[in-house]
């Protein structure tokens, strides 16, 4: 009966978990890791939260491509005239041609309309600036909507078009350094918040509510309400933020370092660097607040042993430095403070960014295991039987290899099926891990289900007429959670060493994405000290941190490490 | 005898899900090996290249169903058209597959048995791991002794602290920073890769000894985790046991108490567990071997997955499988000799 009282001793074991030493703070570390990894686009991207500048680039370019854009929608105009009249000779071949042709023609006419509304966005808001534009889209319109209908038939060749786009051209040039020419409208824009997906919008919110309501000690309503508003925001900010129609995809450092973009005011991440952003004029730099990271203008080490293998003539070309607009001065400790990689990139931002990867793979692997786990093992313990038989049957296969052996090579041999059906790698891994690692699980909870089946409470729940699935999910399946739940943290961090080790043979985490594995490969490769050190630290940190809280769940589930 | 029977039944049955397991990874592979082989080979006309591709098809039976594929690898009869006579073959070559103990040839370098290159590559492997096994118990059996019996203490609770970091510590991540630290870049007191110098001769045994420190080390240090925590929760067991109160009310001294009664129990479900670690230093040999460039098994898998050479890792895996089997066999063993009760309950 021992082992009786561990299941109604849950709610204490609980209470006794979170007194345990270093609970607390292997919780705050966790927190701490995935906070940074569910935050990295907000921490540390090369484009700022809002922007309120000239984007002169994407006007002018847009202005000059409206001409040759229209001379081409002529062209198209022609040969679907043409297309169709072979339709109605009753070619046969035709159909495809036509069909072609008419899509070929709504592509022109989607180009034609994202250039048109990126003039409009920027032209100055004076009314006879206004004039001309109103005319040419006025013009425009009875085309398009017809395009639109597919009504190709009474359309005519459209020969006057590329010369009203060029008289456009004429009229809108964007002022220049004489003082002639069109004031062109400030935009205020949110490039990096337009950039992020749905799910990404999700992960933030739904990491939000989870820290606040555990802090706060929410019931299970609360956790539900949670999730619902964090789901709505999300949906709120992922349409809110839509990237605005049009060219605007330019990088706004660049931009803006070689004019394009006409600053105003500009917010930017505090480590303004992209997860891709290749810097090769300071490729392989040292952390920034060690010595021998030091640069002079011309881009030469100043000090340690860069600079003496620059004197004897053996390091690559030197190349200045451009500091870009928003980035921290040459010589700033905080320029890059893990350094850069043999692309120049920053190795902050990158482990940043590689921990979405790696816990990602390690919460949803662990997800995945405890439910096929869980469930398998429960039905399997519960009903005997064959599918028991089966079940056992298979779990003693996959457990005859060595399961990291197992998943290395069904993650390696998979991988490009996987591809070929649109499979991320990261979801194929995860895949992997799942169909080896449940076994384990399997096993714990079927042991526990043999246990309960005959328990009381259940006998008692067959003797009241409770139906079969009744009993299964409300009076076995939660009983049995406990070893399942104990065991998760493990699953957790043997999910997340597999997917590290994978990424690090190469078969995981393909480039350029990061993931801790990845950038130990990368860092393999190169063989540059301040490389190795932090993704591997970060894994460790990690795995520490929920080894320490699987620990203490076990000890606070132990009777005799009650003291 | 039944008993004996029914396991024996048991592990066959088990084997034969390993072959089903390596078969189904073979067919993971996108395309099939005729395939991935031509695409690579310099092959002048494209007629002659597709009329190779479908010999090749018909002589590894790809052109076959998936039954018919399966008993093929599976052997001992081999299902081609050269194969046994019994099956419609001309009997030039009547024998094949696992169960004639072939495991074939690589596709690209076909001079290779894979089963050769398998035990040259074991033969490296093998002996690196068992020294890791017996560095990963020399540490972690007295390890787990201190422990258990001063559970709660300053010494219990610091070893576990470090235990849960050895556990947490990614293997090719240490080895890496092991690499900077006693490389050349490093203090440069150990040489970081292959098995052996280039300038050495074979029997030199210091310079081997100097090259496997840091894989043996790389090895072990997360098997010393899983050991001493299993001998300390054995330790605290046995020690909290009735039969050890009684020999303290005996008046034995202290040391007998726990060398005779609380160690030599302590010792059954350590021991037993040499059956898990080994296959699973084989299998984490992929890693270790692949940052310390040894030509072992783990590498040759490695190797193998990158040259797409699936024959070969659909091998390894079999290999290592069975290698697990029979660490389970050992353990129940072990269990059986080392254990009164399961030895005269077996009887």
């Amino acid at each position: 009966m021992e082992r009786a009282e561990l299941v109604t001793a849950v709610p204490g074991a609980w209470k006794r978990w979170r007194a345990r030493p270093g609970v607390a703070l292997a919780l705050a570390v966790l927190a701490l890791v995935i906070s940074s990894a569910v935050f990295a686009p907000f921490l540390a991207s090369a484009r700022p939260y809002t922007l309120l500048a000239v984007d002169r680039g994407a006007y002018e370019t847009s202005l000059a491509e409206l001409e040759p854009l229209l001379r081409g929608w002529n062209q198209r105009l022609i040969e679907a005239a043409a297309a169709r009249q072979a339709l109605r000779d009753d070619d046969p071949e035709s159909v495809h041609a036509a069909w072609e042709a008419q899509a070929a023609l709504a592509r022109e006419v989607r180009a034609v309309e994202l250039r048109l509304s990126t003039v409009r966005r920027h032209a100055s808001a004076e009314r006879e600036a206004q004039v001309p534009l109103d005319a040419l889209e006025l013009r425009l319109r009875g085309w398009t909507g017809k395009v639109h209908a597919g009504e190709l038939d009474d359309l005519g060749p459209a020969a006057d078009l590329p010369s009203a786009a060029a008289a456009l051209r004429e009229t809108h040039r964007p002022r220049d350094g004489s003082g002639d020419g069109m004031r062109l409208r400030l935009q205020r824009t949110f490039p990096l918040f337009s950039d992020l997906e749905f799910w990404e919008w999700l992960a933030a919110f739904v990491w939000l509510a989870a820290l606040v309501l555990f802090v706060r000690r929410a019931p299970v309503r609360r956790w539900l309400g949670g999730g619902v508003l964090a789901v709505l925001l999300a949906t709120l900010c992922a349409t809110a933020f839509r990237a605005p129609s049009g060219l605007a995809t330019r990088e706004v450092k660049l931009g803006v370092a070689s004019g394009a973009i006409e600053l105003s005011s500009a917010w930017f991440p505090p480590i303004p660097f992209g997860r891709d952003e290749t810097r090769l004029s300071e490729a392989a730099r040292p952390p920034t607040w060690l010595d021998s990271a030091e640069l002079d203008e011309s881009g030469r080490y100043v000090r340690g042993p860069r600079s003496e293998r620059a004197a004897a003539g053996l390091e690559p070309a030197i190349l200045p430095v451009a500091v870009l607009p928003s980035e921290p001065a040459l010589n700033s400790p905080v320029r890059h403070v893990l350094g850069t990689d043999a692309l120049g990139r920053d190795v902050l931002a990158r482990v940043l960014w590689g921990g979405r990867a790696s816990l990602a793979v390690g919460a949803l692997a662990m997800l995945g295991t405890l439910l096929l786990g869980v469930f398998l093992g429960a039905l399997a313990g519960y009903l005997r039987g064959p599918l028991d038989a089966a079940c056992s049957a298979f779990v003693a296969v996959l457990q005859s290899f060595p399961p990291f052996f197992l998943v290395v090579t069904a993650a390696a041999i998979g991988a490009e099926r996987a591809a070929q059906a649109r499979l991320s790698p990261l979801v194929w891994v995860t895949l992997v891990i799942v169909a080896v690692g449940w076994t384990g699980i399997a096993r714990l909870v079927r042991a526990e289900a043999l246990r309960v089946r005959e328990l009381d409470y259940v006998l008692a729940a067959r003797a009241l007429g409770y139906s079969e699935p009744r009993i299964f999910l409300r009076h076995v399946l939660p009983n049995v959670l406990t070893p399942a739940l104990v065991a998760a943290a493990f699953v957790a961090i043997s999910a997340m060493l597999a997917e590290s080790s994978v990424s690090f043979l190469g078969f995981g985490v393909r480039m350029p994405d990061p993931s801790w594995g990845a950038l130990l490969q990368e860092a393999r490769a190169s063989s540059l000290g301040w490389l190795v050190a932090c993704p591997g630290a970060l894994i460790l940190l990690t795995c520490l941190a929920l080894s320490w809280l699987g620990d203490a769940a076990r000890d606070a589930l132990d009777p005799r490490e009650g003291a | 005898m039944r008993n004996l029977l029914l396991r024996s039944l048991r592990a066959f049955a088990t084997l034969l899900g390993l072959v089903a397991v390596a078969f189904a990874l073979l067919r993971l592979a996108p395309g099939d090996p005729a395939a991935l082989r031509f695409a690579s080979a310099e092959t002048v006309e494209a007629g002659a290249a597709a009329e190779a591709l479908e010999r090749f098809r018909a002589e590894h039976l790809l052109d076959r169903s998936m039954p018919v594929q399966f008993l093929h690898y599976l052997g001992p009869f081999d299902l081609g058209p050269e194969g046994h006579a019994l099956f419609g073959g001309s009997g030039a070559r009547p024998w094949g597959g696992l169960l004639a103990g072939d495991l074939g040839r690589e596709y690209l370098r076909p001079d290779v048995e894979i089963g050769h290159e398998l035990v040259r590559r074991m033969s490296v492997t093998v002996p690196l791991a068992l020294l890791s096994a017996l560095l990963a118990y020399a540490v972690a059996l007295p390890l787990g002794v201190g422990q258990g019996l001063r559970r709660g203490g300053a010494f219990d609770g610091w070893t576990r602290a470090l235990a849960l970091l050895a556990y947490s510590a990614p293997v090719f991540w240490v080895a890496l920073l092991l690499q900077e630290l006693f490389g050349p870049a490093g203090l440069d007191w150990l040489p970081i890769l292959g098995l052996r110098s280039r300038t050495a001769t074979s029997g030199n045994f210091a310079d081997l000894a100097a090259h496997a420190v840091l894989p043996i080390a790389c090895m072990s240090y997360a098997s010393i985790a899983t050991i001493s925590r299993q001998m300390r929760a054995a330790t605290a067991e046995v020690a909290s046991s009735e039969f050890v109160l009684a020999a303290r009310a005996r008046g034995l001294p202290e040391r007998a108490v726990v060398w005779r009664h609380v160690v030599r129990n302590a010792l059954v479900p350590a021991c037993t567990m040499v059956g898990q670690v080994l296959p699973w230093l084989v299998g984490g040999s992929v890693l270790v071997e692949t940052v310390f460039e040894i030509p072992g098994m783990g590498k040759y898998a490695f190797d193998s997955l990158q040259r797409r050479e699936y024959d070969a890792v659909a091998a390894c895996v079999l290999v290592t499988g069975v290698m697990t089997l029979a660490g389970l066999a050992l353990s129940d063993l072990l269990q059986a000799r080392l254990d009164p009760r399961v030895r005269d309950g077996a009887r």
